[in-house]
């Protein structure tokens, strides 16, 4: 989430009045114990949910996100495995609970234009 | 060939490439293991079609799905959880147990969560980690 930190931190000071913003923080993409590449942080993939809260809570500081954060627990994974939302994915759900809408990869990246479009076109009256 | 990009791509050389990107927006790693990948086809290339050889170096697992060591050579293999799931549209969201970041952390309910903080307004999820 590191790399769309601005733009999602821009978004977030545009629209949380009128948007409920959540992150979630799910297994790591590139842990250093598994699909390792050298960058500026190094986290082994947490195992536990007392590890993976830790690995976030230094996420939210050593990033200054402000974006609600909660934390998927390793020993389930479940939201990973219900929404397929690893190594990032963006979903909006409408007020009634219902999925509005899934963000679809385009080679290997996201269109992050389309995903705010696409908040505002559900912020419209005649949506 | 599969052998030979697992060994580049895991070599100090090539990880400290990977760093010394990070951040960049004209290029990123992928970026750079596609070059990788490019420079093991010509490794072992016979100066034939590189795009076709580029093409079965980067399917072979796919092709040969009964075969565990080829699934297991490549760590994009090994480690690549990305994949559309069974979530759509019109689809109820679903509800799972989600914890806090403070310490010691907290549970609570996705839904419990949505239906507190947006029972009358959408709610965007941005999912994701810190790699």
């Amino acid at each position: 989430m590191r790399g769309l930190a601005t733009y999602l931190h821009a978004m977030y000071d545009r629209l949380s009045a009128q948007v409920a913003f959540l992150s979630v923080y799910i297994a790591e993409a590139h842990a250093d114990d598994e699909w390792r590449l050298r960058g500026t942080v190094t986290v082994n993939q947490p195992k536990t949910t007392a590890e993976r809260v830790g690995v976030a809570h230094r996420f939210q500081a050593a990033m200054n996100w402000r974006i609600p954060l909660l934390v998927d627990p390793p020993e389930t994974n479940a939201f990973e495995r219900l929404f397929a939302s690893w190594p990032v994915r963006f979903f909006i759900v409408d007020a009634r609970g219902r999925m509005h809408y899934i963000a679809e990869p385009v080679d290997g990246t996201y269109d992050i234009l389309e995903l705010e479009e696409r908040v505002q076109a559900l912020l419209q009256p005649s949506s | 060939m599969l052998r030979r990009e697992e060994q580049l791509r895991m070599c100090d050389a090539q990880q400290d490439l990977f760093a010394q990107v990070e951040g960049r927006l004209d290029m990123d790693w992928i970026d750079l293991a596609d070059t990788l990948q490019r420079n093991v086809v010509a490794e072992f290339g016979d100066g034939g079609d590189a795009d076709r050889a580029l093409f079965l170096l980067r399917t072979a697992a796919t092709r040969f799905p009964d075969d565990r060591e080829m699934a297991a050579i490549s760590v994009y293999r090994r480690h690549n959880k990305a994949r559309r799931g069974d979530l759509r549209v019109g689809d109820a969201m679903p509800d799972v147990t989600l914890a806090s970041t403070v310490s010691p952390y907290n549970l609570t309910s996705l839904v419990a969560y949505q239906r507190y903080y947006a029972p009358d307004r959408p709610m965007l999820i941005i999912a994701g980690s810190w790699t």
